[in-house]
């Protein structure tokens, strides 16, 4: 991947000196080891800022809700990164001719450690992007090497009362800084449920019922939105394992709704859309 | 399991079941169902809703935290909706709703579902009989509960009046100094 | 009379806290997966001093993160105050940076016309036992604000690990109580902490001038620099909620029919709406005007109010923000960009 930070930084170049963009967000050198930070390039002088490696974590989509005042802007973004883009132009928060997107086929991004490739990634459906303007070095598949286990599958096989064990001490981590949800490029609500104090769906502290209650609904708001790029559970600085309710709704979205969120900007999201032969023996 | 049935009917344990109804053909149904004096359990409180699409699984979770044992949504039929739509938009929620708390650890027949039509009053009674049953037979709910947590001596405490007028002037207390409570 | 500094041998701590525990409450780093975190424990073997510092700051234990301020009853106007603990509490294990937070909190709290009773009443039963710093983390920046990784005033006494044992400086006569039946320390004991403290080790950040720093922040309420540096920030209050001086909290109702409770939470001034008026009127839209606000309370508005500035470089913030925001760089961009802005 470090290849195509030079060409990253050309085609930023290349894209402001034309004016095609008013800004380009990539990714910056870091302050710590195994860091980078999202950076904002309006002036071509400044490209040699950007960088990518293996330690490109964050998902920059993010910005884009917040900046597309701006103009029309350019974003390095790794595969999971173009599916939350898809997913926005689904969802009609920026326009597809508003954004231009460098991507790539991707290796994989390393965890805060260095040490090996972040499970997110190892179970990635998707490493090259559905969508692109810019296609740097091939695009061909990188294979991966896959995780040893499935998540959701060990969770699943545990008893109730152990899962719920479990569930209740991820949950005692949580001090409900939100770091999840302002990461997450699928939350841009201008006011969040947890905001609402008329009527006031939760407390504000990290009591337990309060906390669960914010897991599972933003869980359930991203379904059918969620493109698995790990951006919550990485933002996380108590290290809840967001993933197990990510992963479990992403899989029954797949199964029962035959969708996967972020790979068609011309489907809408599974949740905003039905079929009538859906599954309906749940119901009496 | 048998244990657990035995203790709670002998305690009487009476679940509280909040029941979303849509208004156009599950409230109907239930209308129907008291006007055929069809019995069904006490045992649900019913929130008309207009459409079982509009029933946001944060009502559902915020009727677990307040302490109700089981949560039935009830809308009309696919392909019945008064709105045309609304329920399939609702079939679809639900079911990664449903999946996900049992997923988590909560109880199967925790939250419920049903397609009752406005002339299906005796159907309704009957699918309130079985879902306060199923409920009834898990016990009280516990996982979601947020309560007060108030200590036992600090609540006696609460009960009796105050006393002293602490109050600024025009204090309830006050009066009732006078009245000679 | 002079108290006496004590020695521990470090594998007589698990004993020494056992023996606390038999008649109060201790409060200590424990390990969890990839940090430790202050809790309370109910063994000496539970202690984790394995990292600089624990991953939550301490002023959970005197500010808790959720806080019932009183219940009540508005049928019987009756409010209760929840019943106070009865043992004392020992917070064990706090690096100098967690102490000059705690410090800075009893500035906020107990200082001025209003007193914090629920704060005041925590810690003023509490007895501090401070940790040294042999060595800084990566991230550690205390140097600059003139914190001393290896003592601290503020504790009532500070273990510094020197050698195979614990230097035990006693500072109050509440904290000699604990250790004297403790061995005292001896000649080479006291060279062995001279050496260590004078062996020169490299902080993150070069000292900066904090005086000048608040001069230049005070004259440029309005550059665009807050702007560009908060960009970045997507508004989470990871930073806040790990901070060992943020203290900005609300308070809300919990009801339930007449019978109800007041708490107090941590709030954040980085969320959206932390400045949302009654009215509608929200001062703080824009992600520049929080950061401002957050960088100008911390370094300039605390110092003002309180004499210190409100930040002890324990590097929390930069460990767990999202989008690796670091204070130290905004410290030295806002340095040199302010204070050349100043001069012109």
């Amino acid at each position: 991947m470090k290849d195509y930070q030079n060409e990253i930084r050309k085609k930023a170049e290349e894209l402001l000196k034309n004016k095609d963009v008013a800004m380009v967000i990539g990714y910056g050198a870091g302050s710590l080891p195994h860091r980078t930070t999202p950076i904002f390039i309006e002036d071509p002088q400044n490209v040699d800022k950007l960088v990518l490696n293996e330690y490109c974590a964050n998902n920059l989509a993010v910005y884009l809700t917040k900046l597309k005042d701006k103009g029309k802007l350019a974003i390095v973004a790794k595969p999971c990164d173009v599916r939350a883009i898809v997913s926005l132009i689904q969802e009609k928060q920026i326009e597809r001719d508003k954004v231009h997107i460098i991507s790539f086929a991707c290796s994989g991004v390393k965890d805060k450690d260095g040490a090996a490739v972040h499970p997110i990634c190892s179970s990635c459906g998707i490493s090259i992007p559905p969508i692109y303007d810019t296609l740097i070095g091939d695009g061909k598949e990188i294979k991966r090497e896959k995780e040893s286990s499935d998540p959701v599958a060990e969770f699943s096989s545990k008893t109730p009362e152990e899962r719920w064990e479990i569930i209740k001490a991820e949950m005692a981590k949580c001090i409900r800084c939100y770091a999840c949800r302002n990461a997450c490029p699928m939350c841009y609500c201008e006011e969040c449920f947890v905001e609402r104090t008329l009527p006031r769906w939760i407390g504000e502290g990290a009591e337990l019922s309060d906390t669960l209650i914010f897991h599972i609904v933003r869980a359930l708001h991203a379904a059918g939105r969620c493109g698995e790029c790990g951006a919550c559970v990485r933002a996380c600085p108590m290290g809840v394992n967001l993933r197990l309710l990510t992963a479990k709704i992403n899989e029954d979205v797949l199964r029962l709704f035959e969708q996967r969120a972020g790979l068609d900007p011309d489907k809408p999201p599974a949740l905003a859309t039905f079929n009538i032969e859906d599954y309906n023996d749940f119901i009496k | 399991m048998e244990k657990k049935e035995t203790r709670k009917q002998s305690q009487g344990f009476e679940p509280k079941i909040v029941a979303f109804l849509c208004n156009w053909c599950s409230y109907a149904g239930a209308d129907l169902a008291g006007i055929g004096r069809y019995q069904y359990p006490p045992n649900i409180r019913v929130i008309r809703v207009p459409c079982s699409g509009r029933v946001d699984p944060l009502y559902i979770l915020k009727a677990l935290q307040n302490g109700a044992d089981g949560v039935l949504v009830s809308g009309c039929h696919p392909g019945d909706c008064h709105f045309i739509e609304g329920n399939y938009f609702a079939r679809r929620k639900f079911v990664i709703l449903k999946n996900l708390l049992e997923f988590l650890g909560f109880e199967e027949g925790r939250v419920q579902f049903s397609w009752v039509s406005a002339a299906e009053g005796e159907r309704f009674s009957q699918v309130v009989k079985e879902v306060t049953e199923s409920v009834r037979k898990l016990g009280p709910a516990r996982r979601m509960v947020k309560t007060l947590d108030i200590p036992e001596d600090i609540l006696k405490d609460l009960e009796q009046r105050k006393n002293e007028p602490e109050f600024a002037a025009g204090s309830s207390s006050q009066l009732k100094g006078e009245a000679g409570v | 009379m002079t108290m006496k500094d004590r020695i521990l041998k470090k594998d007589g701590l698990v004993d020494f806290l056992n023996k606390l525990l038999e008649f109060l409450h201790v409060i200590a780093p424990v390990g969890k997966e990839a940090y430790s975190l202050y809790q309370t424990i109910k063994s000496g073997d539970e202690v984790c001093l394995d990292y600089v510092r624990p991953l939550k700051s301490a002023k959970e234990v005197f500010f808790p993160q959720n806080e019932v301020m009183f219940y009540f009853n508005q049928r019987t106007q009756k409010m209760i105050e929840p019943r106070a603990k009865d043992k004392t509490s020992i917070l064990f294990g706090a690096p100098p940076c967690d102490l000059a937070g705690i410090a800075a909190q009893d500035k906020l709290f107990e200082s001025g016309d209003f007193k914090d009773v629920y704060y005041i009443q925590r810690r003023r039963q509490a007895i501090l036992i401070g940790m040294g710093c042999p060595e800084p983390a990566e991230t550690c920046f205390c140097n600059i604000f003139g914190i001393d990784r290896l003592s601290s005033s503020v504790a009532d006494l500070f273990f510094t690990p020197v050698a195979d044992l614990y230097y035990i400086k006693v500072n109050t006569k509440r904290g000699e109580e604990l250790v004297k039946d403790l061995p005292e320390a001896g000649a080479r004991e006291k060279k062995a902490l001279k050496q260590l403290m004078e062996k020169p080790v490299e902080f993150s950040l070069d000292p900066i001038s904090l005086e000048d720093l608040a001069e230049a922040l005070g004259g440029n309420f309005n550059s665009p620099l807050w702007d560009d540096l908060a960009t970045r920030c997507i508004g989470c209050a990871a930073c806040t909620f790990v901070c060992p001086t943020c203290h900005c909290f609300d308070i809300t109702d919990d009801t339930k029919k007449d019978l109800g409770r007041r708490v107090r939470t941590w709030d954040g001034c980085m969320f959206p709406k932390f400045t949302l008026h009654a009215s509608g009127h929200n001062p703080r839209t824009v992600g520049g005007q929080r950061m401002r606000q957050r960088v100008l309370h911390k370094f300039s508005y605390f110092k003002d109010n309180q004499g210190i500035i409100s930040c002890t470089g324990c590097g929390r913030c930069i460990m767990v923000c999202p989008v690796n925001m670091d204070i130290r760089e905004t410290l030295k961009k806002l340095s040199e960009e302010l204070a050349s802005a100043s001069k012109k």
